[in-house]
């Protein structure tokens, strides 16, 4: 019977006693995983993360890779909207943003950490960059703040005020980088070298400001001299400045992985490119062109690599697969694969190949393009140019063994090739079209520079079926679209962005590509 | 008469129970009819007297401590005429003198016979048979027969009565022998319920939908995954098993899904313990296989009882898992065994790959209008059907052969095999007076259609009972389960899947030449049917993709009752169900669609040690009283939650030694190490309240404690009221006859629920491989944490009614509810430039509404013939209410080939979602030189049903037993991953438009003319694919199925001579036939993934199965 009166006491006793929270806040905190994180580490991920596979567009558009299919493969083949045109949006916001954002707002304030906090805003404004030249405007000032302030669906920034503070980010950051002060061993360019990291900003400096050269002259010619300022520590002076990754079995060149599995009968090089190298008896040809005799094995399976330059035949743009059978030159069918050039898959395309991302090549050629328009008065066009082609010959260094390196001999031979022997009066394309080869695989700065300086004077492809803004312009693809995504969930931010752009198709300008 | 006393207690001298139960009764000025009836309530005692013979209004008090019943009725009658009579838990009152009978005692006789079961036909032991009006009783005995004792006045009346059976009263009439066939009671009177925490309730006082199961129908029609064998059968029980393989999971939602998230799934509750029901489905692509759920480890033969209760009020004392609702399983114990008895249970099934495909059979193989011109065209153009047409001239083959040019319909046949399960379980129960036990072992050995496929599992099952002291009892359950799964078939994915393969080879190719050359003979490495190089060579897949995945798993409890007094008693519990999983899968070196090795040979392989343990801690404490006509049941509890996962896993990419998958050989060396911990505290009270036995109320607290959320919200209290009215009972005396019980019931109830652990903070780590020496970390994770996450809500209302009618020929159970989620707590997307792809957040309002109905109808009730037909139809409707913040779509999840799963507010949940054609104002597409373009997403309509259904019959004739299951689903959509890469490929029937000549599109040019521009077809449907538009895939997913047919037979009459006790047979097919669907080339059910947001996201699956069985079960 008292069992009656005693049971509510119980319960009440249950409930005050027993603290039915007790220890959760340790049980929930994951014992695995850290919470805090030296920031260097996120670092050194944030800049391999940076590179992202860019051939489906990219690649395609400045001709110098090419497929005739459709499906996963449809990009700038055929100056559509397929698959690929979200994937710079997707990785850079996600991934080395996201981690530069956290790293910064960590340690901001932070005296013994002002290197890695200015690589890391250099690094930053390096991937907003690519986001600009590729998307236009896109969320900055609200980027990557998902967690930090909560902001889920970030506002678009005007394309011109981020590229501003881009160049503010290279020029303050790349200024307040301290010798004696934190080492970053982290860092996978340079392990930390203060000297070469400031080439590295300021040559990124120069590489933005002559983005401006098609709209404003004046403003580009200001941010070179900067730029190129001995005293703030100058721009890449050699082959052994630049910025690159330098990949292993573990983790392997992107490109190379994708062209030595799934895609290796899939992915030829395009005929322009392949000419121009041909036709100038390039001997980086070599490292590049390939026919292999069953291109849909694996290396190891794959039959003689015919490397002879005259062998070589590029694939026309333009073409499906369909298409391309009866096109002119069809050189036929090797196997379930075409008999056209493939990238090297033991060269440049191996596995374990460099992807480079700023070179001294391209540096001395934008540098000669600067002198050329007289933005800078030291040094002349011809020097800076033929170092920047000589740059190219010799930045793979003993990478594939001496027997393939480019002798000085073979350097001055192409010199003196009539096409490529420096023409003042054709300097700006014979630059462009340097800058061209020496981006081969650096697609997003190779396509940036030939939106912004026309060169080389590639023919649209003028594919049946393109995007109807492709062909309203000059039927070239001179940006990507945003990701459906951003329609679905971010819906006014991209539409706000989108009216102040005047439309979000492949035809629309980036600022510095306005007519 | 005393001879008749003693007869019956040396029959049966096991009358235990009476001997060893004390009793307690304190009771003043009460009448004698009180006083019984607390006997009643507070012992499994009851008595069976004539009231008009027996003075029952007599006022008495009685004070007896810890007494049996013999002492307590002999105070009770002593100085009346009452005699009394115990036969184990059966008290017969008897009036006066034995004397006076004899009086009457003319014309005697002697009586024998059998009493049966009406509807089953099967002998009924136990059947009490009294002479009415006289102490004369006797129990039938085991086969039915009885015999009355000493000879009866043959005008007297006899009266055959059994629990759960509705008595009857016979005349002799001068018949020496009376055959009488029980019909079961209204079950729903009497019916007793196992609900939340093991509390048995008669089902007449619950105020919410409780269904019983017949076990009989699943364990007749066997299903690997005896989950599978619950399809059709509840009002409102939506379930499916996607075809991957015998060790597959299977999908079972109740009411709708009461969330956003992917498990929806109902918490499964075993002996009064959950267990974990998580399928176990890859987390990576390498490994995207599924590997089962919880419910493999239950074998169907050891259910005794299984009950679903599908709302929230159910439901409510389980608190936050129990969202989805609980399906309560009790196993079999040895209760009611006598010594020692064995029962064997055989069964066979054969699985016949089913064949859906309506391919287009007029183009070969080729592409472009070209057939191959070599073996290596073959062995390019393999997946694709746009060569010419058919004319029987030789052509270059896959297999390095010419064929002729023709058609190969046979695809399905030619490449699987038949699925072959056997299983064997043994159970041996035995008991006496102190307690009782149940062991059974079973074993399922299942090869799947596919080659080299394999399922074995070993079930071992224990149930114990002991009485340790009169007051003190224990239970103790343990499932013991192995389960190996030997290269499961790979599902939802592209490469590796035969599938996938098989469903877009060329309408040319005979699969089995594809055979003989999968493997390169120089290199080893794979010979693939096409440039896709993720359309794996099927042999391939089968002879070189090798996957282990092995789970031991114990599941029980252990428990401790104490019986204070009849009225009071104590519970503790604790159960475990830990589980552990050995599982390694390759990738094979030479795969084409392998990446490349740098050195070495390409190819990975991953190795992992999963483990996973949950504790539950509870206790119990109720009592129950009753006052006059009020009576009052309370119980309180708490409960503690302990859940424990680990896994290790190590996956290595790349070898040295070729063909050696060992994370030794391996390259490159990932490993990784996972761990989750949570805890759940509760503590929660139910107090139930009746009046006259037809009036009940029932409410229910329960507060939770959550590890996983903030501190600050992580609490919640949540109620539950339920009431029942058994009108039939309250206006007895005015229903009309043919009303046999009427029920109205209702109740409201809300539960809650959080999230998973660890998601409140930002978490980093490290790659396990530095790049060239140089440490690589991240932020962990692509979901934005958020420590404000309070726990979500559901709060349900639900009102219903039961009536049985016309002698119980026709019953029906309608309920109708409303299901409001709210708070959930979802990951959503989230801008990618926020850094992050997800947040997770608790997000708006989503409803679930709808009504359930069971209708029963028996046309026939004859001595040898019984029909059955019960119809069991639910409606569902679903609506987002509202989003986060101004939130109107959030993306769940994807599928192969364009078709996303969205939830979109002012839509039902789960939205079919895709990229349409671009239109013009007018809705016309949009094309440019003949092609079209991507245009906006578009919503198709909801992959949810709306409607779920299934039509059981059951017909008995004599010893045969006839059962047959048609059930549907409808109004859902599908999105079909294999028919858009049929599209494409070239082999759906619709891309015979345009072969010859190429297609011209019904559309506008941008200035809208007339488009006119023919493309060649190929290049034309290639472009679905790179441009993802999935309009025209999208299917109405409704169907219509006879699901199973089964026909048993009972042989026990023909050897119950022997020493074999019972003897049953029965064959089944299972997925008899599709009667009517709508998806091209499909099965509607194909799914690959139980997961919620995967719902109507098809994408390749194995071919699906029709099953052939026979059962033979003996007992002894």
């Amino acid at each position: 019977m008292k069992i009656i009166y005693v049971l509510p006491a119980l319960f009440a006793l249950l409930i005050s006693v027993s603290s039915c929270d007790k220890d959760f806040e340790q049980i929930n905190t994951n014992p695995i995983l850290p919470v805090d994180l030296d920031p260097v580490y996120q670092f050194s991920n944030a800049q391999l993360r940076s590179l992202y596979e860019n051939w489906p567009y990219e690649g395609e558009i400045v001709q110098q890779i090419n497929t005739p299919y459709a499906g996963a493969l449809e990009g700038g083949n055929r100056n559509t909207v397929a698959l690929h045109t979200s994937t710079g949006f997707d990785r850079l916001f996600t991934d080395p943003i996201r981690n530069l954002t956290d790293i910064i707002s960590k340690i901001k304030d932070n005296p013994e950490k002002v290197n890695l906090y200015n690589m890391a805003r250099i690094w930053r404004a390096y991937c907003f960059q690519i986001l600009v030249d590729t998307y236009g405007d896109v969320p900055y000032t609200e980027a990557g703040k998902g967690f930090l302030e909560s902001i889920f669906l970030p506002k678009y920034d005007d394309q011109e005020v981020i590229y501003s503070d881009i160049l503010k980010e290279y020029e303050e950051a790349t200024d307040a980088l301290t010798q004696g002060k934190d080492i970053v061993k982290g860092d996978l360019f340079y392990s930390g070298d203060i000297a070469k990291w400031k080439r590295l900003g300021n040559s990124l400096l120069l590489r933005a400001g002559m983005r401006y050269s098609k709209i404003d002259g004046a403003k580009a010619k200001l941010i070179v001299a900067k730029a190129v300022d001995p005293a703030r520590g100058g721009v890449m002076a050699s082959n052994a400045d630049n910025a690159f990754f330098q990949f292993n079995s573990t983790y392997t060149n992107l490109w190379g992985s994708m062209l030595n599995s799934t895609e290796r009968a899939n992915m030829y090089l395009g005929k322009p490119f392949l000419d121009f190298l041909k036709d100038n008896n390039d001997p980086r040809i070599l490292y590049i062109a390939v026919l292999y005799k069953i291109p849909s094995n694996t290396l190891a399976t794959a039959g003689a690599a015919n490397t002879n330059p005259a062998d070589q035949i590029g694939m026309p743009y333009g073409y499906n697969e369909s298409t391309i059978l009866t096109s002119p030159d069809f050189p036929g069918m090797a196997g379930g694969a075409f008999k056209y050039s493939q990238i090297n898959r033991a060269t440049v395309a191996s596995l374990n190949a460099r992807a480079y991302l700023v070179s001294y090549s391209q540096t001395q050629l934008l540098l000669a393009e600067a002198r050329e328009r007289d933005y800078i008065t030291t040094g002349t066009t011809k020097d800076y140019y033929e170092s920047g082609i000589r740059g190219h010959m010799t930045q793979t260094d003993n990478l594939y063994g001496a027997s393939l390196n480019i002798t000085p001999a073979q350097q001055d031979a192409y010199l003196l090739e009539p096409e490529v022997a420096f023409d003042p009066a054709r300097a700006l394309e014979q630059i462009n079209e340097q800058y061209w080869v020496s981006s081969f695989l650096i697609w997003g700065e190779a396509w940036a520079n030939f939106r912004r300086s026309g060169y080389p004077q590639l023919s649209p492809i003028n594919y049946p079926g393109e995007d109807p803004s492709v062909t309203a312009g000059d039927g070239f693809i001179h940006r990507l679209i945003y990701p459906l995504k951003e329609y679905s969930i971010n819906t006014t931010n991209v539409k706000e962005a989108v009216t102040r752009m005047g439309g979000d198709n492949l035809g629309v300008r980036i600022f510095w590509d306005k007519l | 008469m005393l001879l008749i006393f003693i007869t019956v207690f040396q029959a049966y001298a096991n009358d235990t129970y009476s001997q060893n139960t004390k009793l307690t009764l304190n009771l003043n000025n009460v009448t004698v009819a009180n006083v019984l009836e607390e006997i009643q309530n507070n012992s499994e005692f009851y008595f069976l007297f004539n009231a008009k013979l027996i003075d029952v209004e007599r006022e008495v008090s009685i004070s007896m401590e810890d007494k049996k019943i013999s002492e307590i009725l002999t105070s009770l009658f002593s100085g009346t005429e009452v005699n009394y009579l115990v036969y184990d838990r059966q008290i017969i009152l008897t009036p006066g003198d034995v004397t006076a009978l004899s009086a009457t005692m003319q014309q005697q006789l002697k009586i024998t016979g059998t009493v049966t079961d009406a509807l089953t036909g099967e002998a009924m032991a136990g059947v009490n048979i009294q002479v009415k009006g006289t102490t004369i009783g006797i129990i039938s005995d085991v086969n039915g027969k009885y015999s009355i004792p000493s000879a009866v006045d043959q005008n007297a009346i006899l009266i055959f009565s059994f629990i759960g059976y509705v008595a009857q009263e016979i005349t002799v009439a001068g018949n020496k022998v009376i055959d009488v066939k029980l019909s079961g009671e209204l079950t729903a009177l009497k019916e007793v319920v196992v609900t939340a925490l093991g509390i048995k309730r008669e089902a007449k006082s619950l105020g919410y939908s409780a269904t019983s199961f017949d076990t009989k129908q699943f364990a007749t029609a066997r299903v690997t995954n005896f989950g599978g064998g619950l399809m059709g059968k509840v009002a409102g029980m939506n379930v499916a098993s996607p075809p991957t393989g015998p060790g597959g999971s299977t999908k079972i939602r109740i009411r709708g899904q009461s969330s956003f998230g992917g498990n929806n799934s109902p918490l499964i509750v075993v002996n009064g313990i959950p267990i974990n029901n998580r399928p176990n489905v890859g987390d990576k692509d390498a490994d995207n296989v599924d590997l089962g759920d919880g419910l493999q480890s239950i074998n169907p033969d050891d259910i005794e009882s299984m009950t679903v209760l599908k709302g929230a009020s159910a439901a409510a004392l389980y608190g936050f898992r129990a969202k989805d609702g609980v399906i309560i399983i009790t196993t079999k114990s040895g209760r009611g065994q006598e010594g020692i008895g064995v029962e064997l249970n055989s069964s066979f099934q054969a699985d016949e790959a089913l064949d859906f495909t309506d391919y287009q059979y007029e183009y070969g193989q080729g592409e472009n209008g070209i057939r191959p011109l070599s073996v290596a065209d073959a062995r390019k153009t393999g997946i694709f059907s746009y060569g010419t047409k058919f004319d029987g001239a030789p052509v270059w083959q896959v297999d390095g052969l010419e064929h002729p040019y023709l058609p190969f319909k046979d695809r399905i046949n030619a490449f699987y095999d038949t699925g072959l399960t056997f299983t064997n379980s043994v159970a041996l129960s035995g008991g006496n007076d102190k307690g009782n036990f149940r062991l059974s072992v079973s074993n399922t050995d299942a090869k799947s259609i596919v080659p080299n496929s394999k399922f074995n599992k070993k079930i071992m099952d224990l149930g114990l009972n002991y009485k340790l002291s009169e007051k003190l009892s224990t239970q103790i359950n343990a499932n013991y389960s192995i389960e190996d799964n030997t290269n499961p078939p790979g599902v939802g994915r592209q490469d590796l899947n035969v599938g996938s393969t098989l469903n877009s080879l060329s309408v040319s190719i005979d699969p089995r030449w594809l055979k003989n050359v999968y493997k390169d003979p120089v290199t080893g490495n794979e010979i693939n049917p096409g440039r896709f190089t993720a359309r794996t060579n099927p042999y391939w897949t089968v002879n070189e993709w090798k996957q282990n995945n092995l789970r031991n798993r114990i599941f029980g409890n252990i428990l401790l009752n104490y019986q204070f007094t009849p009225w009071l008693y104590a519970q503790g519990r604790v159960g475990q169900d830990f589980f552990s999983i050995a599982h390694d899968v390759n990738y094979p070196t030479g795969t084409a669609a392998s990446p490349a090795a740098a050195s070495g040979f390409n190819g990975a392989f991953s190795q992992d040690a999963e483990s996973f343990s949950e504790v539950n801690m509870d206790f119990l404490i109720a009592a129950n009283k009753k006052f006059g006509d009020f009576g009052i049941d309370a119980t309180i509890g708490g409960n503690s939650l302990d859940q424990i996962g680990q896994k290790i896993i190590t996956t290595v990419t790349n070898f040295y030694v070729r063909g050696l998958y060992t994370i030794g050989n391996g390259q490159i060396k990932d490993p990784n190490f996972t761990y989750y911990r949570k805890k759940v505290n509760s503590l929660y009270g139910t107090v139930d309240f009746s009046f006259k036995d037809y009036l009940f109320l029932n409410v229910t607290g329960r507060n939770d404690w959550f590890s996983t959320l903030n501190p600050k919200s992580n609490s919640y209290l949540y109620p539950s009221v339920s009431t029942s009215f058994l009108f039939s009972q309250a206006f007895s005396e005015s229903m009309p006859a043919w009303m046999n019980y009427g029920k109205l019931r209702a109740a409201y109830a809300e539960v809650g629920g959080d999230t998973d652990p660890y998601t409140q903070s930002l978490f980093y780590f490290l790659n396990s491989n530095t790049f060239n020496g140089v440490a690589l970390g991240n932020i962990s994770g692509s979901i934005s944490p958020n420590p404000d996450i309070k726990p979500l809500k559901v709060k349900e209302a639900e009102a219903g009614f039961e009536l049985i009618l016309f002698d119980r020929r026709i019953s029906l159970d309608f309920t109708a509810y409303r299901k409001n989620t709210i708070d959930e707590i979802l990951n959503v997307d989230i801008s990618n430039a926020s850094g992050f792809g997800q947040t997770k957040v608790n997000v708006g309002k989503l409803r679930n509404q709808g009504i359930e109905a069971l209708l029963t109808v028996v046309p026939v009730r004859t001595q040898n013939v019984s029909w059955e037909s019960a119809f069991n139809y639910a409606y569902n409707d679903s609506k987002v209410l509202a989003l986060s913040g101004n939130l109107q779509k959030v993306d769940v999840g994807g599928g192969l080939g364009g078709g996303t799963l969205s939830h979109e507010v002012g839509k039902p949940m789960g939205s079919i979602t895709g990229v349409d054609y671009k239109r013009d104002a007018q809705g016309r597409i949009i094309t440019a030189n003949g092609k079209f373009f991507r245009g906006n997403i578009i919503t198709h309509g909801s992959a949810i049903p709306k409607h779920v259904g299934g039509w059981l019959n059951t017909i008995t004739y004599k010893g045969f037993r006839v059962f047959t299951q048609i059930d549907f689903k409808a109004g859902h959509k599908l999105f079909s991953g294999s028919n858009s890469n049929l599209r494409r490929h070239g082999l759906q029937k619709s891309t015979l438009a345009g072969r010859e000549g190429g297609v011209i599109m019904d559309a506008v040019n941008e200035d809208g003319t007339p488009n006119t521009t023919a493309v060649e077809a190929q290049v034309f449907y290639m472009d679905y694919g790179g441009k993802g538009v999935i309009t025209g895939v999208v299917y109405d997913a409704s169907f219509i199925k006879w699901r199973t047919l089964s026909v048993g037979y009972d042989l026990t009459r023909f050897v119950n001579k022997t020493f074999i006790k019972g003897l049953n047979i029965n064959t089944f097919i299972n997925n008899f036939l599709v009667i009517k669907k709508y998806v091209d080339n499909l099965d509607p059910e194909a799914a690959h993934s139980v997961s919620d947001i995967r719902s109507g996201l098809e994408a390749v699956t194995l071919a699906p199965t029709r099953s052939y069985g026979i059962n033979v079960n003996v007992k002894f």
